[in-house]
């Protein structure tokens, strides 16, 4: 076998062991690679900075472990904006770990002074996906009659300003897909459609190219996608993270990527080449 | 006080349409009306996959993804009806992995039916119809686990899939199995695309029941479908053109 | 016959069609008895994650009964008793419940997610090649969206980024539409033949 065939076939461990280099040298140490904010991105920004202050949003955790390497970063940031505005959060979950995911980002309010039950509450997971989601849209407490904490969610201040999904002023949803849990489009209809409340979506990187027609239809405020999304989200809420130092490996892990898929098409027209001078 | 819903009374004309549509054609087709389909080589490629199966002695996997019940799995079902019919005839070992406890349920009723069909009840093993997790990645390790252990000769996933469907089909290239997939999930397909032998590409899946059996309700719903799909593109287009003249009736109309 | 086929199909009729009508007209008492319809729903789907539990165990324990050295069915076995004792008798919100989740549950989901970095470049690697010229726009749009994604890309090839730009919202908005409302049509079929009895396979066969 000659290099050029060689270069067409490089044995798959060889990519595997250059993708872990060109993963973990940069985690462990970044390369300052930096990020510049996207339209769509800075559209999700100042949606929500448009909104008046001490509103109430109600955030699905759709995702699973696995996901939270793209979606926790963006929660985070989008978080630390809430925060700041004084809106009123309301986190559900329809995967079980969801619900975990809620608990460890809507830590972040403490920062901002918020007190459980009365500036924020997790609901917790629910079940039955988009079904559930419109009955939560209808009468939420009745949906949760705990919360993920154990309170009766009638006795708790927050609950008691929020009788349907009209209610809110924004929602968003974090979400790694419509299987499973509750997707982009269930949320597109129960939020928007059915009471007509502005919607942003925070979606792993695969899933922007298939809710991107959200957006361009007015039924979507803006659309966060994939790690990316959280980088350029921390520079504009000032909060650097995750999100930041992530995006150098990906940077890496992309290139490398391509080097492989240039040097097989360049192997193979070269070899085809020699192939056609031999004859 | 109108009782129709504000915003929602285009969507309920067309819903109106479409279904009295879908049941028109549905009548018209079991009445007798013919209805052709092109050949759909993904579907085609199943009774090569058995085959290859039964040549090496090996088993046969089937996944219909991740979803719960939705149009998705149903389609993914109905081709599993197919798989278990053949396998069951050839005595070839089919295993099926399910991912979520409500489609587990109609999935082996489905199997114990398609055995029964083949004439074979007692070769349908309630334990090779798997329930894996709910947990994504906890399915798709289970999933890749099963193809590793039993060495598959074929390897089919139709139905629902997000992330994992990328990591099942290289798993899948990786032990040899020939491999066919189909999704209505758009984003999902590429990956399909590039690791696996056949693919069927979105709403084709649909046409499933049509393909296999000749289902004369499948068959006039999708005759109904592709004239819903030709009305939508109709729309589309006077609507681009109207809304780039400024007019901005059609618009209005649908907001009703 | 009854109980296998007519009842279900009657009641998937008629909650299909209550929760369609509460949908779409305001009628207080239709919408009320939609509510109770989502809310038995997401009872019910919680009553098959019980049997797809039981389905776990009777698998597993077979598997541990004809191989006692069964390593992966005894792992998933202490696994699944540990995991429901602890969210029973401590609590979801209790430390070990948190430790469990924190620890086992996510870095395994996510080494099981991170797989996908390796796969997609073998995939790409092996599927990207120009062999004729439908392949080769793939290879040439993938490689622009690829490096238009990543800072590092605009840095070395700046026209990526305001392409991929271009490349998402135009081109790919259009396909993702066509396949979306395809779909949604292939949707509205399927469920018809649900409400009204005719998909034979969503209750388990003929």
């Amino acid at each position: 076998m000659n290099i050029l065939e060689k270069l067409q076939n490089i044995d798959k461990r060889v990519f595997y062991l250059l993708m872990a280099l060109a993963i973990a040298v940069p985690t462990i140490s970044p390369l300052g690679l930096g990020v510049d904010v996207t339209p769509a991105v800075q559209r999700a920004y100042d949606f929500v900075s448009s909104l008046p202050n001490g509103g109430r949003a109600v955030i699905g955790f759709d995702y699973e472990p696995g996901d939270e390497i793209d979606l926790n970063p963006q929660a985070k940031a989008i978080i630390h904006q809430l925060g700041s505005k004084n809106i009123k959060v309301v986190a559900i979950a329809s995967f079980p770990a969801g619900a975990m995911f809620a608990e460890q980002c809507l830590a972040i309010l403490e920062e901002y002074g918020y007190e459980y039950g009365k500036d924020y509450v997790n609901l917790g997971h629910y079940a039955g996906g988009e079904a559930t989601l419109a009955a939560f849209a209808s009468n939420p407490t009745a949906v949760f009659a705990k919360d993920w904490r154990g309170y009766d969610t009638t006795s708790l201040p927050i609950m008691q300003e929020i009788k349907s999904m009209s209610d809110f002023t924004m929602a968003m949803t974090l979400n790694d897909g419509p299987t499973g849990g509750t997707g982009t489009h269930e949320w597109v209809r129960q939020a928007v459609m059915a009471h007509n409340v502005p919607l942003i979506m925070g979606v792993t990187g695969v899933l922007a190219a298939s809710n991107e027609t959200y957006v361009q239809s007015g039924q979507c405020k803006g659309i966060l996608a994939g790690l990316r999304a959280a980088a350029e989200y921390e520079k504009l809420v000032d909060k650097l993270g995750e999100g930041t130092v992530g995006m150098d490996a990906q940077s890496m892990a992309h290139l490398l990527i391509v080097i492989f898929v240039v040097l097989g098409n360049a192997a193979m027209f070269l070899s085809k080449r020699a192939k056609g001078g031999a004859a | 006080m109108s009782i129709f819903t504000q915003g929602r009374v285009f969507d309920l004309v067309t819903l109106v349409v479409v279904t009295g549509l879908m049941g028109l054609y549905m009548y018209l087709a079991r009445s007798g009306m013919r209805v052709k389909i092109r050949p759909i080589a993904g579907f085609a490629a199943i009774d090569e996959a058995i085959g290859r199966a039964a040549e090496m002695g090996k088993p046969v996997h089937f996944t219909p993804g991740f979803g719960g019940l939705v149009a998705a799995t149903f389609a993914g079902l109905e081709v599993l009806g197919y798989v278990a019919r053949l396998t069951a005839q050839y005595d070839v070992r089919l295993i099926v992995t399910v991912s979520q406890a409500e489609t587990f349920a109609v999935t082996e009723q489905v199997m114990r039916q398609a055995y029964l069909e083949a004439g074979k009840p007692e070769a349908f093993k309630p334990e090779d119809c798997r329930f894996i997790s709910t947990d994504q990645w906890a399915y798709a390790s289970g999933v890749i686990g099963v193809l590793n252990r039993e060495k598959v000769a074929s390897n089919i996933m139709i139905g629902q899939f997000a992330a994992e469907a990328l990591i099942l089909a290289e798993a899948g290239n990786t032990v040899g199995a020939i491999q066919i997939a189909g999704t209505t999930n758009a984003y999902q397909i590429p990956f399909f695309v590039v690791a696996c032998d056949y693919v069927i590409l979105g709403e084709e899946m649909f046409a499933a029941g049509a393909h296999f059996t000749n289902n004369v309700v499948h068959l006039g719903s999708l005759r109904a479908e592709d004239l819903v799909k030709a009305a939508c593109i109709a729309i589309m287009a006077i609507g681009a053109v109207l809304t780039t003249a400024g007019a901005d009736f059609l618009t209005t109309i649908m907001g009703k | 016959m009854f109980l296998r086929k007519t009842l279900p199909t009657l009641i998937a009729g008629v909650c299909g069609v209550v929760v369609v009508v509460a949908y779409f007209f305001a009628i207080p008492s239709v919408q009320t008895l939609a509510n109770h319809i989502l809310k038995w729903q997401s009872v019910i789907a919680v009553f098959a994650l019980g049997l797809g539990g039981v389905n776990i165990i009777r698998l597993h324990t077979k598997n541990l009964q004809r191989d006692p050295k069964n390593f992966y069915s005894l792992a998933l076995l202490v696994t699944f008793v540990i995991t429901i004792v602890v969210g029973l008798t401590m609590g979801q919100t209790s430390a070990a419940y948190t430790f469990i989740f924190d620890y086992i549950n996510v870095p395994t989901g996510s080494a099981i997610f991170s797989l996908l970095a390796f796969y997609i470049g073998t995939a790409a690697y092996r599927a990207f090649r120009a062999k004729n010229a439908e392949a080769a726009i793939l290879l040439i749009t993938g490689c622009i969206v690829m490096m238009g994604r990543v800072p590092i890309g605009a840095k070395i090839l700046p026209f990526t980024a305001p392409a991929t730009d271009w490349i998402m919202s135009v081109l790919n908005v259009g396909g993702q539409r066509g396949v979306m409302i395809a779909g949604a049509i292939g949707f509205i079929a399927v469920s018809l033949r649900i409400i009204v009895g005719l998909e034979r396979r969503a209750y388990g066969g003929e």
